[in-house]
């Protein structure tokens, strides 16, 4: 109901009409009462001011008759209640009631009760009577006025408003009722009902224009619904028409991109999953099975080519770019690079984010290698020596390259739009443009010698090849001459000439003037050998003073090393020793070679071993156990020696024995060092001798890496044994083919070195340890010494480069070193850090024998 | 002209000294009524009807009061013989009376002619003058019984 078009006209209209009278049933009545109380108040001045008149008329001109038709007037009105004469006591002041009317007790006059009556005074004065009349008036009375004042509008009003609501409603009705006929009409004629009837109307109002509007349009939509039919019978028949040729033309499209190898894709951001044509999963080498996602996409595109293309993707999306450009892909299904062309963009939502990514991808391998040939052709054209023009069919220069231009000294401009008879002058043979002619006529390619001019004069000869292009018809499309500048060639041709005379003058001295010639060249060869043997002898005799150097400093450092044990054995261990010890002691020291530089894991392996045997043996009985143990394995006195353990563990003393048999072993093993340094030294002098003499003696042979650097490990062993931690883990078994005094000099220098490196450093530690690989086998020689800087690690291996200046540097020990490995057809390398430096010596072929 | 008065009024008491009981005058004054409807003419009946306590004749005629104007040279003995009262009593008397409604006003006349002539007109009027006008007509006196 409420939906209703009449309630909808006649809603506004009650609710204002409704308002109105709300307002005005509140203020007239007020407004009403306000003005008549007003009135009662001056009406009620007035009656007590004609009141008083009479008095005083009365009074003065004795006109009673006055007074009593207003006493009659007065008491006449409808809310009167009394009128009293009010007169002033002259002793007392007090006013007092002379006559009131009608007659009521004086105090109730004179106590007003304002509650129950309304008052009004006015005075009077003649000649000897003077007072007020008071006049008084019902409230209630006036009340009831009032309200009967005010009844009509209370009775009134809502009879209007309801009657007029009512003739509204009816009028709301009246006028919706044709919209509402005219809107089911319009509904009919939606489904195309058009034989509804349409209430038509006499009226000339707006509504009856809108019916009759509305028969004019069921006219128009019946006639225009008939059109329809028709043109929809003709639109299908185009349509089928359209639909067939479409076919048609998608076939073909299909085909084209089938031959042009375009196909298309399209990836949908949501899911992360791609869609493609047949064309394009053929270029992608795909089958229909192949899923399709954003790991899938990025593997198809070439390996080199996915950070390039992520990056360029990311632009983008950032700049919302089309996408376009070439790149390679790997096929899935051979693996083949291909090149293709991509083509695409995205497609955004409505809040602006991508929601898709389609595109084109045409395989563009074939044309991309057909360019590359073109480039690396175009750069051979450009950049050959030759001189290369090309021509069109009527020999008009089209193009020439950079030697055409520098050769006849025109520029590319001067030379584009003319023929190459600019080329040609008077000394041009006239034979041979004739037969160049006759082959170009032709369509046969040339090949002859031309001499041609310059733009600054300057004649060149040129071997010229001249190819015509035939179009696939057959038809000449133009040349290409390539020229070759033979102006050397034909200076040379003609200076041999010249000079075949010459040579025949001389032929008969030439025997003679040749072994003198020989002779000399002899003489001057022999005295450029002696020359760079000595400037050889020069060079390296530093390097045989630091080779003689290293085991002189073995020896020296051995010797102290001696005198240093040899002191210890006589001030502690020898006195603390009985006879049957110390014989025993050089017994067992004389059976045992010592190796002072056992790896620290070997020693902590052997230490362990032997401390358990103890301890299964002899339980705790004795507090340095373990330190009786690591002397042991010091002394060499291993498990497999059951008896000399037992014996050495039973005596009172066994820690000062052990440590006598050490020292007599460090003794020992110091002297064989020593003896060794001075053969390295003798051999030294022996190679230098040998090599001055032309000779060598040094010996390629098998040498054990293990034994050859313990023996430099040996040479230094005071030193290291006194404040450095070394580690000492190659393997006893690895062989290589080599020269041992050679290799002797290599690890004596790279040992000198790291402990020289470590002299001001509290914490010193020097490990030599062997890598085994397949075929090859790494020494590494690591020292915690300084840092060496990559400024110095290029040039630490150069001839005479030293970070010692001012000491014993002769900057000759690791050119050396680098010699020898050379020599072994081995590799050297550094690596320094804070924490090690590292000297890696890698050999090749390996022998590994046990 | 009090004193004159006065004389006057002695020598006409002794003129009518034979009616001592059935006088013509009261305390000076003549009352004259036309149609009046006494029933015993007695000075206190008299005295009644001049204060308004009738409002008509036993011939159900209403009775009108004739009195000399209070600015009337005869007010004042009017005042005095009728009401025993000042002329200013008098007013105030009948203002009362009028005030509250329970008398007709009486008619005030500025002279004995004028009283005595409306008396002559007015049929159930009673008035009063001064007693010993020669221009009263006899028919209008009210004569007093004691």
């Amino acid at each position: 109901m409420f939906q209703k078009i009449s309630f909808r006209i006649w809603l506004p209209f009650a609710l204002t009409l409704s308002v109105m009278m709300l307002i005005v049933a509140f203020y007239y009545p007020r407004e009403q009462e306000k003005l008549f109380r007003a009135n009662k108040e001056r009406e009620l001045k007035e009656l007590a001011k004609t009141v008083a008149l009479g008095v005083e008329l009365s009074l003065r001109a004795d006109d009673f008759q006055g007074l009593k038709k207003t006493i009659d007037f007065v008491s006449g009105t409808s809310d009167f209640e009394y009128v009293a004469i009010l007169v002033e006591d002259s002793i007392t002041g007090k006013e007092n009631v002379f006559i009131s009317y009608p007659e009521k007790p004086a105090e109730e006059i004179l106590s007003i009760n304002e509650q129950l009556y309304v008052y009004e005074k006015y005075p009077f004065r003649t000649a000897d009577f003077v007072g007020n009349i008071l006049i008084s008036a019902s409230k209630q009375k006036i009340n009831e006025l009032v309200y009967n004042l005010n009844k009509p509008v209370y009775i009134v009003l809502p009879i209007i408003l309801v009657v007029s609501l009512l003739l509204f409603f009816i009028l709301a009705r009246r006028i919706s009722k044709p919209i509402l006929q005219l809107t089911k009409v319009a509904k009919e004629l939606e489904t195309e009902n058009y034989a509804v009837a349409i209430p038509l109307t006499r009226q000339k109002d707006e509504l009856g224009e809108l019916g009759n509007a509305f028969a004019s349009l069921r006219d128009s939509l019946v006639d225009q619904k008939e059109r329809n039919m028709q043109l929809t019978i003709g639109l299908e028949d185009k349509i089928r028409m359209r639909t067939a040729d479409l076919q048609a033309t998608q076939q073909k499209l299909l085909e084209a991109q089938k031959v042009a190898r375009i196909g298309h894709y399209e990836y949908f951001f949501d899911d992360g999953h791609w869609e493609s044509s047949d064309v394009l999963n053929e270029i992608f080498g795909i089958d229909q099975d192949f899923k399709k996602d954003l790991n899938s996409w990025n593997a198809v595109v070439a390996p080199d080519y996915q950070e390039e293309m992520m990056d360029y993707f990311l632009d983008l999306v950032t700049n919302k770019k089309k996408f376009s450009r070439d790149y390679k892909i790997k096929r899935i299904s051979d693996g083949e690079i291909r090149w293709v062309y991509g083509l695409g963009e995205f497609k955004y939502s409505e809040s602006g984010l991508p929601y898709s990514f389609s595109g084109t991808i045409q395989d563009i391998t074939d044309r991309k290698l057909i360019e590359e040939e073109v480039k690396r052709l175009s750069l051979v054209a450009r950049h050959t020596s030759n001189c290369v023009i090309i021509a069109d069919s009527k020999k008009v220069i089209q193009w020439v390259n950079d030697s055409l231009i520098e050769l006849s000294g025109y520029s590319f401009d001067e030379i584009i739009g003319n023929t190459p008879k600019m080329f040609q002058f008077e000394k041009t043979a006239p034979e041979t443009l004739n037969y160049i002619n006759e082959r170009l006529r032709q369509n046969l390619p040339v090949n002859t010698e031309v001499l041609n001019r310059g733009k600054n004069g300057n004649e060149y000869w040129l071997e010229l090849n001249i190819v015509p292009i035939m179009e696939a018809r057959g038809v000449l499309s133009g040349y290409i001459a390539v020229e070759t500048d033979i102006t050397a060639r034909k200076t040379a041709d003609e200076e041999l000439l010249k000079s075949q005379e010459a040579l025949k003058k001389i032929n008969e001295t030439l025997e003679q003037k040749v072994l003198e010639n020989t002779k000399k060249n002899l003489d001057l060869s022999k005295s450029i050998v002696e020359q760079e043997k000595l400037a050889t002898i020069g060079e390296i005799s530093a390097g045989i003073a630091h080779d003689l150097n290293t085991p002189l400093g073995a020896i020296k450092v051995g010797t102290e090393s001696v005198h240093f044990t040899f002191e210890t054995l006589l001030a502690n261990n020898i006195s603390n020793c009985s006879d049957v010890q110390l014989k025993r002691a050089l017994e067992i020291a004389k059976s045992r070679t010592v190796e002072i530089y056992v790896g620290g894991l070997q020693l902590m392996r052997e230490r362990k071993e032997t401390l358990a045997y103890l301890q299964a043996t002899y339980g705790s009985e004795k507090e340095n156990l373990g330190q009786i143990a690591e002397m042991m394995v010091k002394c060499r006195i291993l498990v497999q020696d059951t008896e000399i353990m037992d014996e050495v563990y039973k005596w009172d003393n066994p820690l000062e024995v052990l440590e006598l048999i050490n020292n007599i072993q460090i003794i020992g093993s110091l002297l064989d060092t020593i003896k060794t340094s001075v053969d390295k030294a003798s051999k030294v002098v022996k190679d230098v001798r040998s090599f001055i003499k032309t000779e060598t003696t040094v010996e390629r042979t098998r040498v054990n890496l293990h034994d050859n650097i313990s023996t430099v490990l040996s040479i230094f062993n005071y030193e290291l044994k006194r404040n450095i931690n070394l580690v000492f883990a190659v393997d006893e078994n690895i062989w290589i083919e080599g020269y041992d005094i050679k290799l002797f000099q290599l690890w004596s220098n790279l040992i000198k070195n790291a402990i020289e490196s470590m002299e001001e450093y509290p914490n010193k530690n020097i490990a030599v340890r062997s890598v085994l690989h397949e075929g090859k086998v790494d020494i590494l020689v690591e020292n915690t010494g300084p840092v060496i800087g990559p400024e110095i690690i290029g040039k630490i291996f150069k001839k005479f480069f030293t970070t010692k200046q001012g000491k014993n540097g002769t900057g000759l020990g690791l050119s050396i070193v680098k010699n020898v490995v050379d020599e072994h057809g081995g590799r050297i390398t550094v690596t320094s850090s804070e924490d090690v430096t590292i000297f890696k010596v890698s050999f090749n072929d390996p022998v590994l024998l046990g | 002209m009090r004193t004159i008065t006065i004389i006057i009024t002695l020598l006409l008491s002794s003129i009518c000294g034979e009616q001592l009981f059935a006088q013509n005058s009261m305390g000076g004054v003549t009352i004259i009524g036309n149609r009046t409807g006494f029933t015993s003419n007695s000075s206190k009946e008299i005295k009644q009807v001049f204060r308004g306590k009738y409002a008509n004749w036993s011939t159900k005629q209403q009775v009108i009061i004739v009195l000399p104007a209070s600015k009337s040279p005869s007010a004042e003995i009017v005042a005095s013989a009728v009401y025993g009262n000042t002329v200013s009593g008098v007013q105030k008397y009948w203002l009362s009376l009028v005030f509250q409604g329970r008398a007709n006003p009486p008619v005030f006349l500025d002279s004995d002619e004028e009283v005595i002539n409306y008396v002559k007109r007015t049929s159930g009027s009673i008035g009063v003058i001064t007693a010993g006008n020669p221009d009263l007509p006899k028919n209008l006196i009210i004569t007093i019984n004691n």
